[in-house]
């Protein structure tokens, strides 16, 4: 792994996660990557769960900004692009693409699940990451499929390995440059751009033309019915089926 | 700005306009002036109006009122836009409830943007006496999120 990204494998642990969190706690610093072959209590956005079998990737990555909170949120698009580009790397013929704001799509379905966690005073960030290399779960929220049903043998450790490297690309990128390249590159790959999406939040569901990202990282939706344009920092995206 | 005197012809002004367009809520932000006008309890999603429309003959004014809470010595500010959520998923407790005492640090609400969940912690002991925002709903930065005294 490119320095300071360092390595801690484990056999089984709650949530990766849960696990970055205690590190940090005791002391752990930027870089440090936590893989576990399995997780017995594997975590989604709002406290959904993610069901983690062996021989998927389940890890978490501890890391230190050194932005404000507004700022790190960015890093969610580094870790989407970050991801669909080490699986174009390991997969070839095999077509990725990135969903607002970090899920990635193999050949429309989704592949891979994260999170992204502050914690203390808001100067670490946790980004845990599942990809489903052997096995896809039951289709819940969103269809999904897995890279051996996408026709790839590639293990675990082979996605991590690729996902770090692309990610520590992006993350000095980000340090040094900011947000504007990481958009442009996230947009260049985002599923949906200048096309209608259903948009659910947290208490309705908005239909609007995915106008692009504002500069910050928000989506740009131009509400259906001259609803005007409105801006979306939470929520899960849908593409009609037509 | 601690003594400046409330302009109610504006706030008279802004209660017209809830009338009038039916809304349920009206935000009106100058940078140093800030004044929320809402009926009922319940806020739904703010609607900034950008300047205010000559001030029509004072009607009766709805359930006005005058807030500007982002300078209360207690009020807890939100470090970020994003969404409040006040328990740590859907059915879950709420992290705090108006009246309960809270340490330095404690987790008072999380704010999500981008899919990045950021625990907002207590700057310092004391009292929660208000909760400012409601839970799933758009918050902006700076914007005071509950009163600890």
């Amino acid at each position: 792994m490119p320095p300071p990204f360092r390595l801690l494998a484990l056999d089984s642990i709650d949530s990766t996660n849960d696990e970055a969190r205690r590190q940090a706690d005791a002391g752990a610093g930027h870089g440090l990557v936590i893989m576990a072959a399995e997780q017995t209590a594997g975590r989604g956005r709002r406290g959904r769960q993610w069901v983690s079998p062996r021989g998927n990737l389940h890890c978490s990555l501890l890391l230190q900004p050194g932005r404000p909170l507004a700022e790190a949120a960015q890093l969610s698009f580094a870790a989407g692009l970050s991801l669909a580009e080490a699986l174009e790397g390991l997969c070839p013929g095999v077509r990725f693409q990135c969903k607002w704001p970090n899920d990635v799509l193999c050949e429309g379905r989704k592949i891979a699940g994260m999170l992204l966690e502050t914690v203390g005073q808001g100067d670490h960030l946790i980004l845990g990451l599942g990809v489903d290399v052997v096995a896809a779960p039951d289709p819940a929220l969103y269809p999904a499929i897995s890279l051996r049903e996408a026709g790839s043998e590639v293990s675990a450790e082979e996605v991590l390995s690729a996902f770090v490297a692309r990610f520590s690309h992006w993350f000095t990128l980000w340090q040094s440059q900011g947000f504007a390249p990481l958009r442009e590159a996230w947009l260049a790959k985002a599923k949906g751009l200048g096309e209608e999406v259903v948009v659910r939040l947290d208490k309705e569901s908005v239909t609007g033309i995915f106008a692009g990202l504002d500069s910050a990282g928000g989506l740009m939706l131009d509400v259906a019915n001259n609803g005007g344009r409105r801006l979306i920092l939470a929520g899960d995206v849908f593409f009609p089926v037509r | 700005m601690a003594n400046t005197p409330i302009d109610s012809e504006l706030v008279r002004a802004l209660a017209g306009l809830l009338d009038e367009t039916n809304l349920t809520e009206i935000e009106y932000d100058t940078g140093s002036l800030r004044i929320r006008v809402a009926r009922g309890a319940a806020p739904a999603a703010p609607v900034t109006i950008a300047a205010p429309a000559a001030a029509p003959a004072a009607a009766a004014a709805p359930a006005a009122s005058v807030e500007d809470l982002s300078k209360h010595p207690g009020a807890v500010a939100s470090p970020m836009v994003g969404v409040v959520y006040l328990a740590s998923e859907p059915g879950a407790p709420q992290f705090v409830n108006v009246g309960d005492t809270v340490s330095e640090g404690q987790t008072l609400l999380l704010i999500e943007a981008m899919k990045t969940f950021n625990p907002i912690r207590a700057p310092r002991g004391g009292k929660v006496s208000r909760i400012l925002v409601s839970d799933g709903h758009p918050v902006e930065f700076g914007e005071p999120l509950l009163i600890i005294e």
